[in-house]
């Protein structure tokens, strides 16, 4: 998980500063950070409040942006048996990096999953909490390049999880799709539509599979 | 907006490893490779994605990924090579 701390820290910090310019107290700053707990919805959200969009835009592209936690809920229900309080709190706290880790790890303890979302949960927000103390102090993380960490977390995910020609395939039509969606659609319908679509070639795939 | 969030990370959490059929299941196995690729994909297609670095660092990446199968170790000697490529 360290790694994964290192680079939420400065996107944290980042956020922070952001908020701050767009005219969020840090009182609203460090709020949106408990209550949403999304990163790059966060980011959004500050960028159209500082631009003066209206709320219905800002919720739309919430919803563009976090629709496909939708897909990483069902993989996760498949995967762990979670009783109906720890699916109400793992809602709070499910995030890009805490399904990948979680799934990766190949284990079903649900603890797995809290501590590894628990403690990005804390991360981010001890980081938005420095971020509104240290004003403009910290550098953009993208100039620093550690904007990095993120695509080459999830290229780390992945590549173990390609095991022969069937998860290939479903990978490369995955990023097919995705490219292909994101000349038209924002990011999330983008990844929706590659996950659901590349999902399903899986699937079929694998229809003359024995069942464990 | 924070109501939207949770409503999107609740709604697949709900459901219940008995309601869902054969087939669905099988593609729900596949959610995580599929949504990586994709998420993969479209970070490294940024106008400002300083590919000519980042493209040959995901490969050594992938290779380090492929022999160890460690997230720390990927992440160290990928994020290590693009500093170290950036320095020079």
């Amino acid at each position: 998980m360290l790694p994964l701390w290192l680079g939420v820290v400065p996107f944290g910090i980042a956020y922070a500063l952001a908020a701050g310019e767009a005219g969020l107290s840090s009182f609203e700053t460090q709020a949106m950070s408990v209550v949403v707990f999304a990163g790059a919805s966060q980011f959004s959200a500050a960028a159209l409040f500082g631009d003066g969009a209206a709320g219905f835009s800002i919720v739309l592209t919430a919803l563009a942006l976090n629709i496909r936690h939708v897909l990483y809920g069902l993989s996760l229900s498949q995967r762990f048996e979670l009783s109906r309080r720890q699916r109400l709190l793992a809602a709070h706290l499910l995030t890009d990096e805490a399904f990948g880790v979680a799934y990766a790890s190949g284990t079903s303890n649900p603890g797995f999953l809290f501590g590894t979302a628990t403690s990005l949960f804390f991360a981010w927000n001890l980081a938005t909490l420095a971020g509104i103390g240290l004003g403009g102090v910290f550098a953009d993380p993208s100039e620093l390049g550690l904007d990095f960490i993120f695509p080459l977390a999830f290229l780390a995910l992945l590549v173990p999880l390609v095991r022969g020609r069937v998860e290939l395939s479903v990978a490369v039509v995955a990023a097919g799709v995705a490219w292909l969606g994101s000349q038209v659609w924002p990011v999330g319908p983008s990844v929706v539509a590659a996950g659901v679509m590349a999902s399903l070639l899986g699937a079929w795939l694998t229809r003359r599979e024995v069942p464990e | 907006m924070a109501a939207v969030t949770y409503g999107s990370r609740l709604a697949g959490l709900l459901v219940s490893q008995d309601a869902v059929p054969k087939t669905a299941a099988r593609a729900f196995r596949f959610i995580p490779i599929a949504v990586f690729g994709a998420l993969v994909t479209l970070f490294f297609q940024g106008e400002d994605a300083d590919l000519e670095l980042r493209i040959p660092v995901a490969l050594a990446t992938s290779a380090v990924m492929f022999r160890f199968r460690q997230l720390w170790a990927g992440l160290a000697a990928g994020m290590g090579l693009y500093f170290l490529a950036r320095a020079f």
